[in-house]
């Protein structure tokens, strides 16, 4: 134990006199349980956030929101009850961006247009923004990109606690208990809004999907 | 209910199999820039919480939920004893107590004479006073 908190970055040094070695080192794993938890589910909740908001920058703002939130407000909490909690946090967040654009939406309607490009000037340089994304052969890729489309306009055309219990069900895989945990409510409603979801998607999609 | 998941064999099911699937490749075609945005989000909720790990009130915000039950527990105790004690007509025999154990220690306190005793220590002198008290046949000194 001595040996792993010999090992801890200077960050901690810091309660060193308030904190013994085995806290430190709990508070380090912590933080790798942290870094693997957000990795694994930032993509599909960017996803989630991308569809309900149909707006990229809005959906990572929404992300980085919710991560700060868990980080700074649950991460003390089982590591299990994460994932039901960032969703419900991180639908807390699109809410709030939607409230957000409609009030936006009002203010800028009275002031001039912005140039184009404007809002990029302090983006940064970044390497990693140029790499090229996993992609499939260009005719597989166009049928996907069709089938993506079409499942993403139907699926954002979904009543609000519609989509939230059809994305958190079937995307992003959680039960029926959880998802009731981050939707704020009971598994029968669970139940009915992911069922009606399944059924409005269908009937809009088709047969091509079954 | 009808709301029941449908079964692997179930048209439902391929349904919702198939939507599963596209999802998931949507994800994986995600952008580079949007790739590096995430990863920096991540970063920075990171740092947040390495922040907050380093700040002597977290220590305190920790200690606080650590001993919050057994501080509310000694409050609790206190305030029974206090609403017992001031209850009316009762004869506060804590508050007399209290009140005379003050006056001996501001007496104490006051006396330059016995707090350099006190300090310093003088076996002689509890010796001889002791077997004066002794030979007069009067209580020792002190008691």
């Amino acid at each position: 134990m001595t040996a792993i908190a010999a090992t801890l970055p200077a960050v901690y040094s810091t309660p060193a006199a308030l904190r013994g070695p085995r806290e430190l080192a709990a508070s380090h794993l912590k933080s790798r349980e942290l870094d693997q938890f957000l990795a694994s589910i930032e993509r599909k909740a960017f996803k989630v956030a991308q569809i309900a908001l149909r707006h990229d920058d809005d959906a990572l703002d929404a992300v980085q929101d919710a991560m700060l939130s868990l980080v700074t407000t649950y991460a003390a909490r089982p590591s299990e009850e994460w994932k039901p909690l960032f969703y419900r946090i991180l639908e807390n967040k699109i809410r709030d961006q939607q409230r957000r654009r409609t009030v936006r939406g009002r203010v800028m309607a009275w002031l001039p247009v912005p140039r184009a490009g404007e809002d990029d000037e302090d983006e940064a340089w970044d390497p990693l923004a140029q790499a090229a994304s996993a992609e499939p052969p260009p005719v597989a890729r166009l049928e996907l990109d069709e089938a993506i489309g079409a499942l993403e306009q139907a699926i954002g055309a979904l009543p609000a606690r519609q989509q939230q219990a059809f994305l958190l069900r079937n995307f992003e895989g959680l039960d029926v208990a959880e998802t009731a945990t981050a939707m704020g409510c009971s598994e029968g409603s669970v139940k009915t809004h992911y069922f009606r979801a399944l059924q409005a998607l269908r009937a809009r999609l088709g047969d091509f999907w079954t | 209910m009808s709301e029941q998941t449908p079964g692997p064999g179930d048209p439902q099911g391929g349904f919702e199999q198939r939507t599963r699937q596209v999802l998931e490749e949507s994800v994986q075609r995600l952008d580079g820039r949007t790739r590096s945005r995430l990863n920096q989000a991540r970063q920075r909720a990171l740092e947040a919480h390495a922040a907050r790990e380093r700040s002597p009130l977290s220590w305190l915000a920790g200690a606080r939920g650590r001993f919050a039950p057994a501080g509310a527990v000694a409050v609790l105790a206190l305030l029974a004893v206090v609403l017992w004690d001031a209850r009316p007509g009762g004869d506060a025999p804590l508050a007399a107590l209290a009140e005379g154990a003050a006056i001996e220690d501001l007496e104490l306190l006051a006396d330059n004479d016995a707090l350099e005793l006190a300090r310093e220590g003088d076996p002689e002198f509890y010796e001889w006073a002791l077997a004066e008290a002794d030979a007069a046949g009067a209580p020792a000194v002190g008691t």
